[in-house]
């Protein structure tokens, strides 16, 4: 499926970096057949960390396309 | 000529006792042998075609059992006593009587270079003797490499053992019967060498993708070769196919498999990314503008390069049933459960959700390559919050698509904090959103990436899969919002430009739910009622994903795939006159062609049908030709 140079080098460090998928479409971990997938749920909970802001996002609606734009 | 299937039965072998003789019976169901199990009791379903007849298996009556395969059933004359099987021996002859001895001596011999095969001399029920196909005779074994010396250290060393025992017997058992699986498994077995070299990756990490593949590898090659020659020595684990395993199955998934492989090389979705970096970026920033403005629309993947790196190997995914893992993906595996033997012909056990799972696969090589490898290291978050502020332009398209993605996944935490207008984030912030919302924009992207390319943006057939093989997964009531919201984005991104998308997007997932027809689902009824209760929750989270599916506009839909995976083309100048398959039956010059329309036509059906899971399954085993 991918290239085994760059692209399987590149899909398995990031990987590493942000942990693989636990659950298959039988989901696991709903299913409670197994106990690692709880991993996935408290990473997903983690809060983000930093007391120095350095950046604010700000979104506004856009009324002609009805979509939330950054401003 | 055309082959029907009629009926199923049960093909039993049994040894009373330790030194005596092997029985063979056919029973009406493995209900009807359950009574009478002893220690060497094994059974598969065998299904009974047209011409087929029930042998009787009494007194000192002479008959032949021979097990042929892996042969399409279109490739056998007619005429003869023809059952069909889930195993690698796909085909089962009874002959009784000289006339259809000689008939099957004929068959043998021209059979003896291309088919392997493996005959039970009967009398009354007693397997008396028996031969085997010239070709099982003859084979060279297959060769291995020494062991490697792969793994550095304890933790691997286990692991790499049995991931190379594995590997040579894998080798060895398939060479008579799925040859082509030995060059897939020299790719796969270099690329794995390769990458565990890297010093990079913890030895865990590494431990994690043996182990999955050690147990898929397993599963692959029990599952495959149980139930080849000699078969009363090979049983397979899946009881009910203990005799002669599903090697027809797996053949079918190596085929699906390859078919979406061949296309996939041609999408080079790693490489278009990459080419964004030549590209300068848009004029004003895409995260201020909405859907509809002309640099949204006239944004989309480079072109694909004519003949680009064909010469790197993709890497083949090893394929396997589990009654555990169900339909599943992994970087180096790809499960289907083991219901689609029994049920494959219904839209809850289709094999089209495999699609789903090779969209994943898509989406992880998509933002790898738009992340690159350096998205973790303090300088690409400080690059990209400074031109998320404007004190810094992007030096090209690459990178204000990856600022682009910081907003997007932003905007999931703008959802989660409940700050839904404003926002406030360190200075690390790209980093750590791109770790915590990694999973769930993965997930929504896959369900994009399926829609738009396998399912041709139909909402029709794409709900109607995705919901009715959820209804069949215990315990997601909770998750039922989630779902429904992975709907939602995937049928959006048809609506993205259209006046009050949203809105739209909702009423289309609505209708699809609501002209359903699944008896006593579990989730289709509470979700309508969900969507109906709380349609402002479901318009504000669809709202929150808009930047997500503009990403996936961008860089994840390739029409020249999309446009290929739509086509069918005739086989022949005959077969074009032909409409369409009749379920069941296997008619010559008739290959599928396209595996996953041919999925999407043919597993639609409500109920379990095994013999029209097995038509399935022989018409995709045997499908594509050269392409497979």
């Amino acid at each position: 499926m991918l290239k085994v140079d760059h692209d399987l080098t590149r899909v398995l460090v990031l990987q590493d970096k942000v942990g693989i998928r636990q659950s298959g479409h039988f989901d696991h971990d709903a299913n409670a057949m197994s106990g690692p997938s709880q991993n996935t749920q408290s990473r997903n909970a983690t809060a983000i960390e930093g007391r120095k802001v350095a950046v604010t996002v700000r979104v506004k609606l856009d009324p002609a396309s009805g979509e939330y734009l950054s401003v | 000529m055309s082959i029907q299937i009629t009926g199923e039965l049960t093909l039993v072998v049994d040894r009373p006792s330790i030194d005596g003789q092997f029985r063979v019976a056919i029973r009406d169901s493995v209900a009807a042998t359950l009574p009478h199990w002893g220690r060497a009791t094994r059974t598969s379903p065998i299904f009974q075609t047209s011409a087929a007849k029930i042998p009787l298996l009494t007194g000192r009556r002479s008959t032949r059992v021979c097990f042929i395969g892996p042969i399409s059933p279109d490739e056998l004359p007619a005429g003869f006593n023809l059952f069909l099987s889930y195993g690698v021996y796909n085909a089962i002859i009874f002959a009784q009587g000289q006339t259809e001895f000689a008939a099957l001596d004929a068959l043998l011999a021209k059979l003896a270079k291309t088919t392997p095969w493996e005959m039970w001399e009967l009398v009354g029920d007693k397997v008396q003797g028996g031969g085997y196909s010239p070709l099982l005779k003859t084979a060279s074994s297959a060769t291995h490499p020494p062991m490697r010396a792969i793994a550095h250290g304890d933790h691997l060393r286990a692991a790499s053992e049995e991931y190379q025992t594995l590997l040579a017997v894998t080798r060895s058992r398939a060479a008579p019967y799925l040859s082509e699986t030995a060059d897939e498994l020299n790719v796969l077995d270099e690329a794995l060498n390769d990458k565990i070299k890297n010093v990079e990756l913890h030895q865990v990490r590494k431990l994690q993708w043996l182990v999955n593949i050690n147990a898929a590898l397993s599963r692959f090659s029990s599952q495959s070769f149980a139930g080849t020659s000699p078969i009363l020595g090979t049983e397979c684990h899946f009881w009910t196919h203990s005799l002669l395993g599903i090697g027809l199955a797996t053949k079918a998934l190596l085929h699906f498999r390859r078919y979406v492989d061949k296309r996939a090389a041609l999408a080079q979705f790693p490489a278009r990314i990459a080419a964004f970096k030549s590209m300068d970026p848009v004029a004003s920033s895409l995260k201020a503008q909405a859907a509809t403005h002309a640099n949204w629309s006239s944004l989309t993947l480079p072109a694909p390069k004519a003949k680009a790196s064909a010469d790197v190997a993709q890497l083949p995914l090893i394929v396997c049933f589990s009654g555990r893992d169900g339909f599943k993906s992994t970087t180096f595996t790809l499960s289907a459960p083991l219901e689609v033997m029994q049920s494959g012909n219904t839209c809850a056990w289709s094999l089209q959700t495999l699609t789903h799972e090779l969209s994943h696969i898509f989406v992880e090589s998509i933002i790898a390559a738009l992340l690159e490898d350096d998205f973790s290291k303090p300088v690409w978050s400080t690059k990209i919050l400074a031109i998320y502020n404007g004190t810094r332009q992007p030096a090209n398209l690459h990178e204000q698509l990856q600022e682009f993605m910081f907003f997007a996944f932003a905007r999931l935490e703008m959802e989660d904090q409940g700050k839904l207008d404003q926002i406030d984030l360190p200075e690390d912030a790209p980093k750590q959103l791109i770790r915590k919302h990694y999973h769930t924009a993965s997930e929504l992207l896959a369900h994009i990436f399926d829609f738009v390319h396998f399912f041709q943006q139909d909402p029709t057939s794409y709900v109607n899969s995705v919901w009715s093989s959820w209804d069949v997964i215990p315990n997601i009531e909770s998750r039922i919002d989630e779902y429904i919201i992975r709907s939602l984005c995937a049928l959006h991104y048809a609506n993205l430009t259209v006046e009050n998308g949203t809105a739209v997007s909702i009423d289309m997932l609505l209708a699809k739910l609501q002209g359903l027809s699944i008896p006593r689902d579990q989730y289709v009824t509470p979700a309508i009622k969900a969507l109906k209760d709380r349609r402002d929750h479901f318009l504000q989270a669809l709202g929150v994903r808009i930047p997500l599916i503009k990403l996936a506009r961008a860089v994840m839909y390739s029409p020249e795939v999309a446009s290929i995976f739509a086509q069918t083309r005739p086989v022949s100048k005959t077969a074009a006159k032909v409409t369409g398959y009749r379920a069941k039956v296997f008619t010559k010059n008739r290959p599928v062609d396209n595996p996953i329309r041919f999925i999407l036509e043919h597993c639609l059906d409500r109920s379990s049908d095994p013999a029209k899971s097995l038509w399935v399954l022989t018409q995709l085993a045997f499908s594509g030709g050269a392409d497979a």
